[in-house]
């Protein structure tokens, strides 16, 4: 049983965490420090502090000194080359007067040698390197809880208060931070190497669990109690000395546990700092195990620890001692960042030693050390200036840095925080906040109360990306008739969670394949899948008054069996959205199946319908927008509006070309002559079979259907329809073929040709806007916006040019930026490129030239407000 | 923003679920002064306290509702449909 | 014949397909002993789309077993004790209903391949089952 270490196979024992592990096996420098490279060996052994951090299996900054050491993983060092024990990177101790606190901030204010220096930075600091891309992926996981009381932290107290709240018939959760099994007859639930890193409104928990089954690496759950019981107990800091970072030199709290946990014997010869008298607890576990204790000292006396890459000595006021390891019994400071982070108040004890919480808010407790922390070991929190005494392991900051950034004035402690960049790093100023406000304290000759504490923020500890993005279940939409689409050689294109087919494969290139879809709908029939159109129906007394009131247009008059285009403002009249919207015959004229009743049972939107039965369409992207609109205006009117959403209920296919009519007669008896079936009407009749809602519009130019049925019948229509369709030539076209097509026609899509800024006048669809209503929303704003003049107007432009615009390529009358292009593409009807654009008015008039730039240079276009292709609509109408 | 709102139709529901729909304002009459337009459509109180909400329960019951909610601590104080 | 939204996934999984009502159904995907078993033992899934309403949005999945919670708190933060309640399962909004075997749940028909994905993903843990209305039918048994 063993793990690999930068190659060399490791011995592991029952319960070994990675770094016991590697200390048993002789290692004794972990880490080499962020800025100047120092060697750092075992501090806290408690998953707090930076100097264990190691790459395992591929994942950087992992706290070896609390991971699970598991036969065969791969553990690497970080940030020293080109080994832990040799890396010729420590030069940087040597320039530490080129470094001083801030000195970037200081050296780097020309933003361009920031960015050159930037990269050079990186490679020297840091903390480990991203896993590559192409490393296999690990798998996240997230899990949702709901509790009512959950425990933080497994000590002593954090059980009793499980116990007893289980005992109350609550349903207890207990998350702690180490391996543990749950007792047999436990009445709570146990998550074990589990840490809370965050308390957030509502009482929820953010906490990452390592390895809650075989197959995953990290799941976070999320945990909404009801009460929250913080027993995370006390933490153990360092003390501040000149090279207290030396390797050798430990918390007590760490050497306890490197004895108890791991059987290990840290040392032989110890000097212990602490401010008991006689003989310490821990001075007894050192003999235990046959340490020496060479000498106890308070930490007042210490004058600096000795050793270069392991501590061989401590001088002292008392006289120097030689030793191999060195005891610090720190302060004691309570976890209360959780605490903090739900609103309690941290006050300074000077009988602690600590920041102790106070006003906790409702349905918080606090019990155990967080709640009073031990005074077991007070010490003084002073430390003199020195650049070799570190308060921030993390950063690299020094008691040095400490006060020269109060001396610079930055003697805030959040600006403290801040400029020296101590408290923020991997420890999150666990390690390194006591020290820094102690110093600052005296410095700046304010009391510690006053001086205070920064703010705790989660996650605290750190979580990585892909815990919180949590498994790949992101959501797809598929229409009914997805599959039919991808045996026709679809090329997917994403609408929001939407697939739609881009275009159809069916030709050596791109564009080939798009212009046969292209003129099969212009010459012969095609046909295309909208289901992502959305749909609502609308019934009820005043669906016609909602309707009135919302859009620009009228409703309440529309005419049985027709359908109008419907745009959609706010009330500063911008468009949100535009679509259509039929009202469904009254009776069965015009159904000519003869079972209007049995298809009305079946589909009661899609067949003939009362006379108030609305029925809507919508953008794809917008769809959740407009019925979150309506019901908003619908709020509290009283009126008599039921809005049904249709979208995924329905299938919907839009079949166009000179052909169409011929395809579609073929599958209905429906009349579909001019004059039993005009354009801008619509039906309800029976296609292939299937209860269908048709409307007779021309979004593409041509004579066309878009037919809405039900989803489950989305292949068996599809199919029927290409049946019919093949002695006609019948081709399905995508996304890009319908856009070139409309393009043509210059029909406007909202979102792409429109922004957050155009009102209907600018985008040239005045007829739109209904003022003899009493009253719609945007009335007003579009009252002032069509006596205004246009700042700017949507025009068409053609161009005599191979190179096609990008969308939103700049437009430039006379060499000045004038506009931007929103749709261009090749028109085979125009055989020119032509588009949308937005111009000022001055270059809106039909004729004038603009240039367009394209690929870096400008191109003329003729500016043109007229329709592109079949400018009157006779072929809609054919 | 993990607060939690008590929706009237389906109880208390953490503030994820719901779509924020802004102060509620009373719509000028058609007819009424430039400056009330000005007001209603393009500006805010933005209360430091409790303050009168649309929420929308998007992942939920689908239906609007109004909250009285203080701003500073995110406690939600009354939820209610309008009349 | 109507098709359920999952019906190309049925057909490609290897499902006895068999039409119920006008609709094609997953009879079977191996042996339906061995899919209620496996329900019985940890957690299965099952596509009841045909027991439809008219015009429906929503595809029906029944999700049972022993570990059905489990695998649904992977995929929602909705409190499992209510009876009925709307919420999002795999980031799609859903109607969520407890059932005598576990739950019901009602997923937008064009995410139902999605969430049925994501059921499955979520359930490896717990070696999840298909399962056809056979078995659902021994289970209900």
């Amino acid at each position: 049983m063993d793990i690999r270490f930068n190659g060399k196979a490791i011995p592991i024992q029952e319960g070994d965490t990675v770094a016991s592990a590697l200390y048993r096996a002789g290692q004794r420098i972990f880490t080499r420090s962020f800025k100047y490279h120092r060697p750092r060996g075992l501090l806290c052994c408690s998953g707090h502090c930076p100097n264990c951090l190691m790459n395992v299996d591929g994942i950087p900054n992992v706290r070896t000194c609390i991971t699970p050491a598991r036969a065969g993983m791969a553990v690497k060092h970080q940030n020293a080359r080109p080994s832990l024990d040799f890396d010729y990177l420590a030069i940087a101790q040597q320039f530490d007067w080129m470094m001083p606190v801030g000195w970037y901030y200081k050296n780097f204010t020309n933003p361009r040698m920031w960015h050159l220096a930037e990269a050079q930075i990186r490679k020297v600091a840091g903390l480990g390197d991203p896993p590559p891309p192409d490393a296999p992926e690990a798998v996240y996981e997230h899990a949702h809880m709901q509790a009512g009381v959950a425990v933080i932290g497994a000590g002593p107290a954090g059980l009793n208060a499980a116990r007893e709240a289980a005992s109350q018939g609550e349903r207890v959760v207990v998350v702690d931070d180490q391996p543990r099994t749950t007792p047999g007859d436990s009445s709570y639930t146990l998550l074990s190497r589990s840490y809370c890193f965050g308390l957030y409104e509502g009482n929820l928990l953010g906490v990452l669990q390592s390895e809650p089954h075989s197959g995953a690496r990290e799941r976070l759950v999320h945990i909404r109690a009801k009460r929250i019981v913080v027993a995370t107990g006390a933490y153990e800091a360092p003390l501040t000395f000149k090279n207290n970072d030396l390797p050798g030199i430990m918390l007590s709290t760490a050497v306890w546990r490197l004895i108890h946990r791991h059987g290990i014997q840290p040392g032989t010869s110890a000097v212990i700092i602490s401010n008991e008298t006689g003989d310490s607890a821990i001075a007894a576990e050192l003999r235990n195990v046959g340490i020496a204790v060479v000498a106890t000292v308070p930490p007042s006396d210490v004058l600096e620890a000795t050793g270069s890459k392991h501590v061989t000595g401590l001088r002292t006021r008392r006289g120097a001692f030689a030793c191999d390891l060195v005891v610090m019994c720190g302060h004691r400071i309570p976890d209360a960042g959780l605490l903090s982070q739900a609103g309690a108040k941290l006050e300074w004890s000077a009988e602690a030693g600590a920041f102790v919480p106070t006003e906790l808010p409702p349905n918080i407790t606090a019990v155990g050390d967080v709640a009073h922390a031990l005074v077991r070991a007070a010490s003084t929190l002073v430390s003199m200036p020195n650049k070799r005494t570190f308060v921030c392991f993390c950063n690299d900051v020094t008691s040095q840095d400490i006060c020269d950034s109060v001396a610079e004035g930055f003697d805030h402690i959040e600006l403290l925080k801040r400029y020296t960049t101590t408290t923020m790093g991997p420890c999150q100023g666990r390690m390194c906040q006591l020290q820094a406000i102690g110093i600052c304290a005296r410095e700046t000759g304010r009391a510690i109360q006053e001086t205070g504490v920064t703010t705790s923020r989660p996650p605290n500890p750190g979580v990585t990306l892909g815990a919180l993005g949590g498994a790949r279940h992101h959501p797809i939409r598929r229409t009914p008739m997805h599959y039919q689409h991808e045996e026709l050689g679809a090329v997917w294109m994403d609408m929001g969670d939407w697939k739609r087919p881009r275009y159809y494969k069916s030709a050596q290139t791109e564009r080939e394949s798009i212009l046969r879809e292209y003129h099969a709908v212009r010459q012969a029939v095609g046909v295309i899948d909208v289901s992502t159109l959305g749909k609502l129906s609308l019934k009820g007394r005043d669906s016609g008054k909602l309707l009135d009131k919302v859009y620009t247009n009228r409703f309440s008059d529309l005419k049985p069996g027709r359908v109008r285009y419907a745009v959609l403002c706010d009330e500063a009249g911008i468009i949100l959205d535009d679509g259509t919207i039929s009202r469904p015959l009254a009776d069965a004229r015009g159904y000519n199946t003869g079972d209007p009743g049995g298809t009305r049972s079946v589909a009661p939107s899609v067949s003939a319908g009362t006379i108030d039965d609305f029925f809507i369409t919508t953008t794809t992207g917008n769809l959740d927008f407009v019925e979150q609109w309506l019901e908003w205006w619908l709020a509290g009117a009283g009126w008599d509006v039921q809005i049904n959403n249709l979208t995924s209920a329905l299938a919907a296919v839009n079949l166009a070309g000179p052909k169409a009519r011929e395809v579609l007669s073929a599958l209905t008896s429906c009349g579909l002559s001019n004059a039993e079936f005009p354009y801008m009407a619509c039906r309800n009749a029976e296609v292939a079979g299937v209860p269908a809602l048709l409307m007779r519009i021309g979004f593409v130019g041509e004579t066309g259907w878009e037919i809405h049925y039900p989803a489950e019948s989305g292949e068996h229509l599809w199919s029927a329809l290409m049946d019919a369709g093949r002695p006609f030539g019948i081709c399905p076209f995508g996304v890009e073929a319908q856009r070139l097509l409309r393009l043509e026609k210059r029909h406007v899509i909202v979102g792409v040709d429109t922004d957050a800024l155009t009102s209907p006048y600018e985008a040239g669809m005045a007829w739109v806007v209904k003022h003899d209503k009493a009253d719609f929303i945007g009335k007003f704003a579009l009252g002032k916006l069509e006596s205004a003049q246009a700042q700017q107007s949507l025009v068409g432009f053609t161009m005599n040019a191979n190179q096609i615009p990008e969308d939103g390529a700049a437009i430039l009358v006379n060499g000045a930026l004038a506009g931007r292009v929103t749709s261009a593409r090749y028109s085979p009807a125009v055989e020119k490129a032509i588009g949308l654009a937005w111009v000022t008015a001055g270059a809106a008039a039909e004729g004038a030239q603009i240039e367009i730039r394209v690929a870096g240079a400008p191109v003329r276009a003729t500016v043109t407000q007229r329709v592109f292709y079949d400018p009157d609509g006779a072929r809609l109408r054919m | 923003m993990s607060f939690l709102l008590a929706c009237p139709e389906c109880g208390e529901r953490s503030a994820y679920e719901f779509r924020f729909g802004g102060e509620v304002k009373s719509r000028p009459q058609q007819g009424d002064s430039e400056e009330a337009w000005f007001q209603y459509i393009y500006t805010k109180t933005n209360e430091a306290g409790e303050q009168e909400e649309w929420w929308f329960h998007r992942n939920g019951c689908r239906k609007w509702f109004q909250a009285l909610r203080d701003t500073r601590t995110n406690t939600v104080i009354a939820t209610w449909y309008p009349e | 014949m109507k098709r359920s939204a999952l019906h190309r996934w049925h057909e490609k999984a290897g499902a006895t397909l068999a039409e119920e009502n006008g609709w094609y159904v997953p009879l079977r995907y191996s042996n339906a002993e061995q899919e209620a078993g496996a329900v019985r033992g940890s957690v299965g899934i099952c596509d009841l789309s045909h027991l439809h309403e008219p015009l429906s949005p929503y595809a029906r999945f029944l999700i049972a077993g022993p570990n059905t919670r489990a695998v649904l708190s992977k995929l929602t933060s909705l409190n499992l004790d209510l009876t009925k309640a709307y919420g999002s399962v795999a980031h799609v909004r859903s109607l969520v209903t407890r059932h005598e075997l576990g739950f019901l749940l009602m997923i937008p028909r064009d995410y139902a391949e999605s969430v049925w994905e994501s059921l499955l993903h979520a359930g490896e843990e717990f070696h999840i089952t298909v399962f056809g209305l056979e078995a659902s039918r021994r289970l209900e048994a």
